[in-house]
């Protein structure tokens, strides 16, 4: 969270101990793109890649080999939820930062949904990048306000289907505490001590809450492929 | 007319072609569907006109449509089937609106038996004229469900068959000594006469007719299906009193002598000594019944079929008259029916059918009045005198009023799926009665019946009124569909700009989402890093860019009726220093509640500007919990410890405090404060979405 934490280097991917975290960046806005990069380079990541389009990242990506992907959600040809999609089709192990200019809800929430680790408004500092990079590969969900406020109402939402199921994803009342608290702006530190447990564990409950609709969501599709059929295509 | 003319020729090329049939012909213009239509109108001329067979008696009297039993003696199979014919008929008719061209085959067939007796062979003699009761009730409801399909595609080649129906009801019953000209009487030993022979073409031209139809619509007529629509309550209703309004001739059946005079309270031979007033009584109560199951229908069905009914029965008594008047010579006679009929399909067919009709009837009452006048008050001597020109022009006259006026009916029910139900059973049913009536009330002033049936001055003036009054009617029922497609056409405007202008903020919002917005962002990163003034530059851009993104999300609601979404006005709250949190799908609640929990939270907001310090960061939370709404406002500003809400109270924070606590506990809900030093201050309302005030009010 503070200044220094900031230059992360070799966190994480135990396979590779000793290497530069590798970053692939996807923005349509060059000015942009070459800014985040040149912050990223700054701070010691191996930028492998820096495209402007969904299609060029999903084609890129398999020779980038990038550990995290900054993806900016408003591409000009694929939407970000697609892109999400498709980068890790092809490798699953890939974390995925989203960047986001407008911050439009629905899609905001699809994405994380398909498997993106955090999202960060493109207002943020560089400093709060710098940080949500470092957090993302290691494996931390980027957790802002407003993405834990859309997770609490998604998951208010499923519970208030009437055809909600035993594996229909909820959250326990620990993880809806930390959400809210997550929601009204307070760090994980704060939020650690007013529950009075550790930093590491808050850090879990916000993971939980994520993994439980990713999974949910892969387990939906999955379902819908079967019933559409899809599956015999394949 | 030439405007009438013209209209119908823009139309023509205007109509796309509905029916995806390979038949060469059928292009936009729907020619199966159009002969189709026609060839049921022969057949309604079959259907209603007298067997060679069976006499004179049955030649007459217009409008009664077959199947109307006295109900008396015995009951035999032939009653029955006339009875319970017309009910059927018109029950499968209207429920298979879009295989019209096979119940019109089958009508087509039912009319074989009484085409046969013609010619001497006996085949099913007894039930003959019932199976013709059956084919008029099919015919009638199939050839409307016919013009209905055809209207969406070309409105004037379905006004003109609607038009051609009432036409062909009034030809079938003259059509007696119709084709002499043609076709001599053979001398009395001779089985086969002229008329037997004109049914026999009659029934090939139809079945002729109709055979494209058969084929280019063999899985059904896709245009009136979608005109009629999926089965839906509304539609069920015109079904269900169309075919109470065929079943009216049961209680007409039943009400024999006795049981009416039971039912009215007299004795049974007063009231067969008045047998006139017995035929009003019964006629009364089934028109105001028929008027009633069609009010049932719907407004527009209501005024179809009184308008319908109106002009035919004031056309009947001067179409008998002229008939008359004309007499024996069958071609005048025939040629000036079918002039009649033509005139009348053309001014339906064009643009300006409504005031066309409206003048036609105009035109046919002042030919009737000067006849009156010219007859010294004794319209009959028009009949005795033989005078034939006076006598054409009226019959032409009033038959071309009554098929324009009820074409003219056809664009105006016919998108509203009701033309089967209204000029089939509604307004058979109700011109029957209303002409049965009429006939009885006013021959009952006579002294005398005389031989052509029509018996005083005061039935011809009272036809002409009716003519005048179905007129208006239909001047009425052109103008409300005028008013009527206006408001259509304002609201489709209005839907058309909607879409317009919502088309022209994702047009503005995609190159803000892709570029303003992204500079703005760029500009807030680097601009703190050059200094100074990049760092004023930055907090500009900085409030730019929040500003710009609660104005782009703030324009996204979709909460309709007098509700708000509580995320637009909660987000315009945005700045650089507070954040909101709004859940993914709209929070509704009733605008005023919605201004109540804007204010409350702006006090909060104020709240935290005075007391929080330098540097104070908000965060507003949006949760929509389904029976209510909580909204918590958190600053990490200094705070205050609780056990002090004296201190509290002097520095002005409960005075603030107490104000934002009346409005929520105003709308049923409550308010909680928490706060402790250098933690800051998180004040969280919950506003249920029921008012607990106005269910006490409701208990007390």
């Amino acid at each position: 969270m503070t200044r220094g934490d900031h230059i992360t280097l070799i966190p994480t991917a135990g396979y590779r101990v000793g290497m530069p975290v590798r970053v692939m960046v996807v923005d349509d806005h060059p000015i942009w793109r070459d800014a985040v990069v040149r912050d990223l380079a700054e701070a010691g990541y191996h930028v492998t890649a820096a495209v402007g389009e969904g299609v060029q990242a999903v084609r890129v990506a398999p020779a980038a080999r990038p550990d995290v992907v900054v993806l900016d959600l408003q591409l000009p040809d694929l939407s970000g939820v697609e892109v999400v999609g498709r980068l890790i089709a092809v490798d699953p192990a890939v974390r995925v930062l989203m960047l986001s200019a407008s911050g439009e809800q629905q899609d905001v929430l699809d994405a994380v949904k398909a498997g993106a680790l955090g999202y960060l408004l493109k207002s943020a500092g560089r400093a709060e990048l710098l940080d949500a990079v470092a957090r993302t590969s290691a494996g931390d969900p980027v957790f802002t306000p407003g993405l834990a406020g859309l997770l609490l109402s998604e998951y208010r939402r499923l519970a208030a289907l009437p055809a909600a199921s035993p594996d229909t994803p909820s959250l326990t009342v620990r993880e809806t505490e930390v959400l809210r608290l997550v929601a009204k702006g307070l760090t994980y530190r704060r939020i650690a001590e007013r529950l009075v447990v550790s930093h590491r564990t808050v850090q879990n409950h916000v993971q939980n809450t994520l993994s439980k609709l990713q999974l949910h969501n892969r387990v939906e599709l999955t379902r819908y492929a079967i019933e559409q059929g899809l599956d015999q295509d394949a | 007319m030439i405007s009438g003319m013209d209209a119908l020729e823009d139309r023509m090329p205007a109509a796309p072609g509905a029916d995806s049939t390979s038949h060469a012909t059928s292009g936009p213009l729907r020619l199966p569907a159009i002969l189709g239509g026609v060839a049921g109108c022969l057949i309604l001329v079959l259907a209603t006109s007298p067997l060679s067979g069976y006499g004179d008696e049955f030649a007459h009297p217009f409008l009664t449509a077959p199947g109307f039993v006295s109900g008396s003696g015995r009951w035999n199979l032939l009653d029955w089937l006339t009875l319970l014919a017309p009910i059927a008929a018109t029950a499968l008719g209207l429920v298979t609106p879009r295989w019209w061209p096979y119940v019109l085959a089958a009508a087509a067939l039912l009319v074989v038996p009484s085409v046969l007796i013609d010619f001497q062979l006996d085949v099913l003699p007894d039930v003959a004229p019932g199976l013709a009761t059956f084919s008029f009730y099919l015919a009638i409801v199939a050839v409307a469900s016919c013009a209905q399909g055809l209207v969406r595609t070309a409105a004037g080649w379905g006004a003109a068959v609607a038009a051609l129906t009432v036409g062909s009801r009034l030809l079938g019953p003259a059509l007696s000594s119709a084709f002499v000209w043609v076709y001599y009487g053979p001398p009395q030993d001779v089985p086969i006469n002229g008329l037997a022979v004109w049914h026999a073409v009659l029934l090939g031209l139809a079945l002729t007719g109709l055979s494209p139809a058969l084929w280019g619509y063999r899985r059904g007529d896709a245009s009136v299906a979608e005109t009629v629509g999926p089965w839906s309550l509304p539609r069920a209703r015109l079904v269900v009193t169309g075919t109470l309004a065929a079943c009216m001739a049961i209680p007409q059946a039943f009400l024999t002598t006795p049981r009416l005079a039971d039912l009215l309270g007299v004795t049974w031979d007063a009231l067969a000594r008045h047998s006139s007033a017995q035929a009003a009584a019964i006629g009364a109560l089934t028109l105001v019944t028929t008027a009633v199951l069609a009010a049932c229908a719907g407004l527009w069905p209501l005024a179809g079929a009184v308008t319908a009914a109106a002009v035919q029965v004031g056309a009947v008594v001067p179409v008998d008259l002229a008939l008359a008047t004309i007499g024996v010579h069958g071609a005048v006679k025939w040629l000036a029916l079918a002039a009649g009929m033509a005139l009348g399909a053309v001014v339906a067919a064009g643009r300006w059918r409504f005031p066309l009709a409206a003048t036609l009837t105009v035109f046919a009452a002042t030919a009737m009045f000067i006849a009156f006048a010219a007859t010294t008050g004794d319209p009959e001597k028009l009949a005795d005198q033989r005078v034939e020109i006076p006598g054409v022009l009226i019959l032409v006259l009033c038959v071309g009023a009554a098929c324009a006026v009820v074409g003219a009916t056809a664009p105006v029910l016919a998108p509203r799926g009701a033309l089967p139900v209204v000029l089939g059973p509604l307004a058979v049913t109700l011109a029957a009665n209303w002409e049965g009536i009429e006939q009885t009330t006013t021959r009952s002033m006579a002294d005398s019946a005389d031989s052509i049936g029509l018996d005083t001055v005061l039935q011809w003036n009272v036809a002409a009124v009716v003519l005048l009054v179905s007129g208006a009617a239909i001047g009425g029922l052109g103008f409300a569909q005028l008013l009527a497609t206006r408001r259509a056409e304002r609201k489709h405007a209005e839907q058309i700009r909607l879409e317009a202008a919502a088309a022209e903020r994702d047009r503005l919002a995609r190159p803000i989402h892709d570029g303003v917005l992204q500079v703005l962002a760029l500009v807030q990163r680097h601009g703190s890093e050059l200094g100074n003034q990049g760092s004023e530059l930055a907090a500009l851009a900085g409030e730019q860019e929040v500003a710009l993104r609660s104005l782009l999300a703030g324009g996204t609601s979709d909460v309709r009726g007098g509700a708000q979404d509580l995320r637009g006005p909660l987000r315009a709250l945005a700045t650089l220093a507070v954040e909101v949190v709004t859940p993914v799908h709209p929070v509704a609640l009733s605008s005023d509640t919605a201004a109540e929990v804007i204010a409350a939270v702006r006090a909060a907001l104020d709240n935290v500007r005075r007391h929080a310090g330098e540097g104070a960061r908000t965060w507003i939370l949006l949760e929509d919990e389904g029976d209510g709404v909580r909204v918590t406002v958190r600053d990490d500003g200094v705070g205050f410890p609780p056990q002090r809400p004296a201190e509290a109270a002097e520095a002005g924070r409960l005075g603030i405090a107490q104000s934002m606590r009346g409005r929520i506990a105003d709308l049923g809900g409550s308010t909680a404060i928490e706060s402790r030093p250098g933690e800051g201050t998180e004040v969280e309302f919950w506003i249920p979405r029921e008012r607990p005030a106005r269910r006490e009010a409701g208990t007390a």
